[in-house]
């Protein structure tokens, strides 16, 4: 509506002269209320977005009166001075409780929003309104076919998820594959392109080096022992695993390039023939005996 | 209930002396006011703010038993002129339910 050219603000035709924001619309709402498909995390970015068309609206038309009914104001770092200067213009911030959410009517064919905005004496507050603006969360896109192709691990939320928040904030934990931006989570437009700046850094990084670092945790196949029967391929989630004829035997080959060492293969081999380097069956065997050897009693210090 | 009374809003804000638009409702002047007033400057603000020119009116006891010492306004973190705000409410008491004119 803003974006419309000059003249004044209208909804259907209608000048628009009271506006109402209500925020956290469907977002951080319990798992067990009556809203299908709540979303239980907080946007973040919402609240800084409200408030800057807040104070668009004054600009455009300073006459408007703009009510802000939140649950929490989250305009953080440098928004909040936007958050100041809407304040400033007049716009009213009146917070209500989580369990007390706004309501919203119709009267004499327009809204009327109804909230008990924390006055001193509880009571009810009655706004009418011309327009009242829903201010919803971020939610990711319905990704099932990329997430399947891609393997890539996606939180709860259905956002995708990187390796470590802070420690690796842009790779997954398939190589080569990075995200940015909002596929990550609710960002606005800054963080979303400091974040793909620092997507595009990693993944220059890995080009300009001209070669790839395998793990060198991966596992291996004994051919002799191997029968083919399939097993380790269906269990390996990466797709590692091929079907290939040597000296007219078939057995079982992993691809270097796709195998992460997860080990999945190895207890699913019904004739042992998979061993994870690094990891191999002997090895741990010489671990758990060492771990399990039993060890010549201390003489006690306090004996004596 | 209370109604949002946008006529009340629209002269308060033209009158350019009321102005606690910076009040973030910290509860300072609640905490320092010799009077113990019964509703708080900050309180007061908000109904003002939000445009409740009934509760204002239900409240002129409070706002005529301010000692105007401006305790409120040395303390104040955000320097709102609550004391001028609060004359601001007095005047315009004054000439809604008292008739009297300007000054």
């Amino acid at each position: 509506m803003l974006a419309d050219e000059d003249g004044p603000l209208a909804v259907n035709g209608r000048p628009v002269r009271n506006i109402a924001y209500i925020y956290c619309v469907g977002s951080r709402q319990p798992e067990d209320g009556d809203i299908d498909q709540p979303n239980l995390y907080c946007s973040r970015y919402c609240c800084s977005a409200a408030v800057h068309s807040a104070v668009e609206v004054h600009e455009r038309a300073p006459e408007i009166h703009q009510y802000h009914l939140y649950r929490d104001m989250r305009t953080y770092g440098k928004y909040e001075t936007l958050y100041e200067s809407a304040a400033r213009e007049g716009s009213v911030f009146l917070r209500f409780a989580d369990e007390e959410p706004p309501e919203v009517t119709i009267e004499d064919g327009r809204p009327l929003v109804k909230v008990k905005g924390q006055l001193p004496d509880g009571e009810e507050l009655e706004i009418p309104v011309d327009l009242v603006v829903l201010v919803t969360g971020m939610v990711p896109r319905k990704n099932e076919k990329l997430v399947e192709i891609l393997k890539l691990p996606a939180g709860t939320d259905g956002f995708f998820n990187e390796v470590h928040p802070k420690l690796r904030p842009c790779e997954t934990v398939i190589n080569g594959v990075s995200i940015a931006g909002a596929a990550q989570g609710p960002k606005n437009l800054a963080e979303s392109v400091a974040c793909a700046l620092s997507t595009v850094a990693k993944s220059a990084a890995l080009l300009m080096k001209g070669y790839v670092d395998l793990d060198p945790f991966l596992a291996t196949i004994d051919s002799d022992r191997c029968l083919w029967c399939g097993e380790c391929q269906a269990a390996c989630p990466y797709e590692a695993i091929e079907k290939v004829s040597v000296e007219g035997k078939e057995v079982a080959r992993v691809l270097p390039a796709l195998c992460k060492g997860g080990g999945v293969c190895v207890p699913v081999c019904p004739e042992d023939a998979i061993d994870l380097t690094g990891y191999t069956d002997a090895q741990v065997r010489s671990m758990i005996d060492s771990l399990a050897k039993p060890t010549q009693a201390l003489v006690g210090v306090n004996d004596g | 209930m209370a109604r949002v009374n946008y006529d009340f809003i629209d002269e308060v804000r033209q009158s350019t002396i009321f102005d606690a638009s910076a009040c973030m409702q910290c509860g300072q002047c609640t905490a320092i006011c010799p009077m113990g007033l019964e509703l708080l400057p900050r309180q007061l603000f908000l109904y003002v703010g939000a445009g409740l020119e009934d509760k204002v009116l239900e409240n002129q006891e409070t706002i005529f038993s301010c000692l105007l010492c401006r305790l409120c306004e040395e303390n104040c973190p955000r320097d709102v002129n609550i004391a001028e705000d609060v004359r601001f409410l007095r005047n315009y008491i004054n000439r809604k339910v008292f008739k009297l004119a300007r000054n």
